[in-house]
């Protein structure tokens, strides 16, 4: 081609040519990828303070659980017979008997239920301090 | 900005009408910002991914946007930004040089998806692919986009001399090109 003049030729189309369709399928698959806002703090913020609640509010349950369970076991303790207490072997820690027991009391237990004090131990000593 | 303009920017920077607001804008700019997009990159997956990278960056951005420019003008600014930017991470990873790159992209082109061009147009693409960088970008949104010189100043940050310098050398190497081939 001799003597090209780009500005007295006809324009010369760039040949891309989306269709309608295409773009507006375009256009929904960019506002499905975006991020939904809301006029509320942002969702990391609430998220920040959700867990932190979240940690407070767990603890405290934990918390408290341990301290109704404690008191349960000892009110458990105080409402069952010491015989029965004996006799299942529950509470054989020495500890747990003092507390409800006195010396006294528990070694007439042991008489009336005709247990053998130091067979007795012997077999529950892994529970001895 | 025009009034309607000023108007679009306050809905996209209030949370409660950001979404409407910018599914609006979506619409209206996506169809010029595809070609302008395309024109840089060539390609049609290409230019795809490209935009959706602006959008994200429009859709975050626009809380920031203070007015100093034309809204158009700043969607223009990203878009040419984004286009450059990976055009040259991809040159980079091919490992070829701007103007052998450039011809690859264009070979690519006649069996690319919505491109209808016929062989003029091949010639023309084949023949910007020639020119420095700067240079294709002045041309292609001056020629093929239509745009003033001083819009492009806006998009570019070059003066309107600069720009009309670069033109008028891109389209002296152009035609001796289509002369030669």
């Amino acid at each position: 081609m001799k003597d090209f003049k780009l500005n007295e030729f006809p324009k010369i189309s760039s040949g891309f040519t989306p269709t309608d369709t295409y773009l507006e399928q375009l256009n929904q698959k960019i506002l499905n990828q975006l991020p939904k806002e809301k006029s509320q703090p942002s969702k990391g913020k609430v998220m920040r303070i959700s867990k932190q609640w979240i940690a407070v509010a767990a603890s405290l349950v934990v918390l408290f659980g341990w301290v109704i369970w404690n008191q349960n076991q000892t009110d458990w303790l105080e409402n069952v017979p010491a015989e029965q207490l004996v006799l299942q072997k529950k509470y054989t820690h020495y500890y747990d008997y003092a507390e409800l027991l006195n010396e006294q009391d528990i070694q007439k237990l042991y008489q009336d239920l005709e247990i053998d004090e130091n067979e007795y131990w012997q077999d529950n000593q892994e529970y001895w301090y | 900005m025009t009034i309607e303009e000023k108007q679009l920017v306050e809905l996209l920077q209030q949370p409660e009408s950001k979404a409407k607001a910018f599914a609006n804008l979506l619409h209206t700019y996506q169809k010029p910002l595809y070609y302008l997009v395309r024109q840089i990159v060539l390609l049609h997956d290409d230019t795809e991914d490209v935009l959706q990278n602006i959008w994200i960056k429009v859709f975050h951005g626009i809380d920031n946007f203070k007015g100093d420019s034309k809204l158009y003008s700043w969607l223009y600014r990203i878009a040419t930004n984004e286009a450059i930017s990976f055009l040259q991470q991809k040159r980079r990873k091919s490992g070829v040089n701007f103007e052998d790159f450039s011809e690859k992209q264009v070979s690519k082109l006649t069996s690319d998806e919505y491109f209808d061009g016929d062989e003029i147009t091949i010639k023309l693409h084949q023949a910007i692919a020639k020119l420095p960088e700067k240079q294709q970008l002045v041309f292609k949104l001056k020629y093929f986009e239509e745009l003033k010189y001083e819009e492009i100043a806006e998009i570019t940050g070059t003066s309107v001399g600069a720009l009309k310098a670069s033109y008028h050398l891109a389209v002296k190497k152009i035609e001796e090109f289509v002369q030669n081939n």
